[in-house]
């Protein structure tokens, strides 16, 4: 009695073939969903400055909500998109419930959940850019992601040199190199359902 | 005249990738929302691989001439298990000792990586299965509604039978 397998990629599988494989009750899917968004979903209720305990309230909502909506998940276009929607209305909902923060003696956490932060829709649009674009970059395969990530990533940034060596490539080429991964991961980025960048 | 978008500059994205927005949950919030895996719907195939079909019941036989019926502590119980995936026998003997169940069984042919679990009440005992597809569980308590016996193949629910009582509590 073997559990089904997602079809994978050499990226692993995709979002359709995880919500299929949880339901069919497949406990690695679901470890490999509940990763795969771990930090969009957490950094949801940070960007709205709840703090540590709420934090990890909502992210356990989260994760209920789509353990419960698996079924409906099936046909879901972006997984993305609806994990965060599903947050974002998980932390208003905690705002509301205002009993919630009635024994807390910290009046700040009060104040800060009941007050979103000024520059909230823009952390909100971070957040699901940022996230869209990781999963480009674990998905762009190499030479692309040791490139990009050793350019953008790393701290402190290695030499062009350090990085040519690693990736077994001459320095001059690792300009048009850049170029082309980069537009291969707008592509991805795009594939995923990644949200417009400032000025599109 | 369709007019044409222009892409937008990938270069646009570099900045993005260090994606100061993005943290990362402490490591026990994440392991209990994973956690949650043992809620995920499990179909009936794999909830139920095997069903479960009694063959014999020491109770139900005639007993041996001069054995008294009230002088009984063991039962033995064999069941046949059917599903897609092949089928097994399994042989079980109950015997009642000092108000206590002891629980022995034998699964044949043996199956690789399999466990059973008994409920006692609100007590649940699991055990690998030996390497002759054996089991035993000592003392365990005998709950009016009998034992209940899982088999478990590669961690999932395979086959359950409820009701297992010794003789002197035999249904």
């Amino acid at each position: 009695m073997s559990s089904s397998q997602p079809s994978a990629g050499p990226e692993g599988p995709d979002d359709a073939a995880l919500v299929r494989a949880c339901l069919a009750g497949d406990d690695a899917a679901w470890e490999a969903v509940v990763r795969r968004y771990r930090r969009l979903i957490y950094s949801i209720p940070v960007a709205y400055r709840l703090p540590p305990d709420l934090a990890d309230e909502i992210f356990q909502r989260v994760a209920v909500k789509l353990l419960e909506h698996l079924p409906r998940l099936r046909r879901v276009e972006s997984l993305a998109s609806w994990l965060a929607t599903v947050a974002r209305h998980e932390c208003q909902a905690l705002r509301r419930e205002g009993s919630r923060f009635a024994d807390r003696d910290a009046e700040t956490v009060l104040a800060q959940a009941e007050a979103p932060p000024q520059d909230l829709a823009e952390a909100l649009g971070a957040v699901e850019r940022e996230h869209a674009l990781a999963l480009a970059l674990e998905r762009i395969g190499e030479p692309c992601r040791g490139l990009l990530s050793a350019l953008y990533l790393e701290e402190p940034a290695p030499s062009y040199q350090e990085i040519a060596a690693r990736l077994g490539r001459p320095v001059g080429s690792l300009g048009p190199t850049r170029s082309r991964c980069l537009a291969k991961l707008q592509k991805l980025y795009l594939a995923g359902g990644g949200p417009a960048l400032e000025g599109d | 005249m369709k007019r044409r978008t222009r892409a937008a500059d990938p270069e646009r994205l570099a900045p993005h990738l260090k994606g100061k927005h993005l943290v990362e949950p402490p490591a026990a919030t994440l392991h209990q929302a994973i956690a949650l895996r043992s809620l995920l719907p499990r179909p009936e195939t794999a909830r139920r691989g095997f069903l479960a079909t009694l063959l014999f019941d020491s109770l139900a036989a005639p007993l041996p001439a001069g054995v008294r019926g009230s002088a009984l502590t063991e039962r033995r119980l064999l069941y046949r298990l059917e599903g897609g995936d092949g089928a097994c026998e399994l042989d079980l003997l109950i015997r009642s000792r000092a108000g206590k169940v002891e629980l022995a069984g034998q699964f044949l042919p043996p199956i690789d990586g399999a466990a059973v679990a008994v409920r006692a009440g609100r007590s649940v005992r699991r055990q690998a299965l030996g390497e002759a597809g054996d089991f035993l569980f000592r003392a365990l308590a005998a709950p009016r509604a009998g034992l209940a016996l899982t088999l478990e193949i590669d961690g999932r629910e395979a086959a359950v039978i409820e009701g297992i009582a010794p003789a002197s509590g035999a249904p």
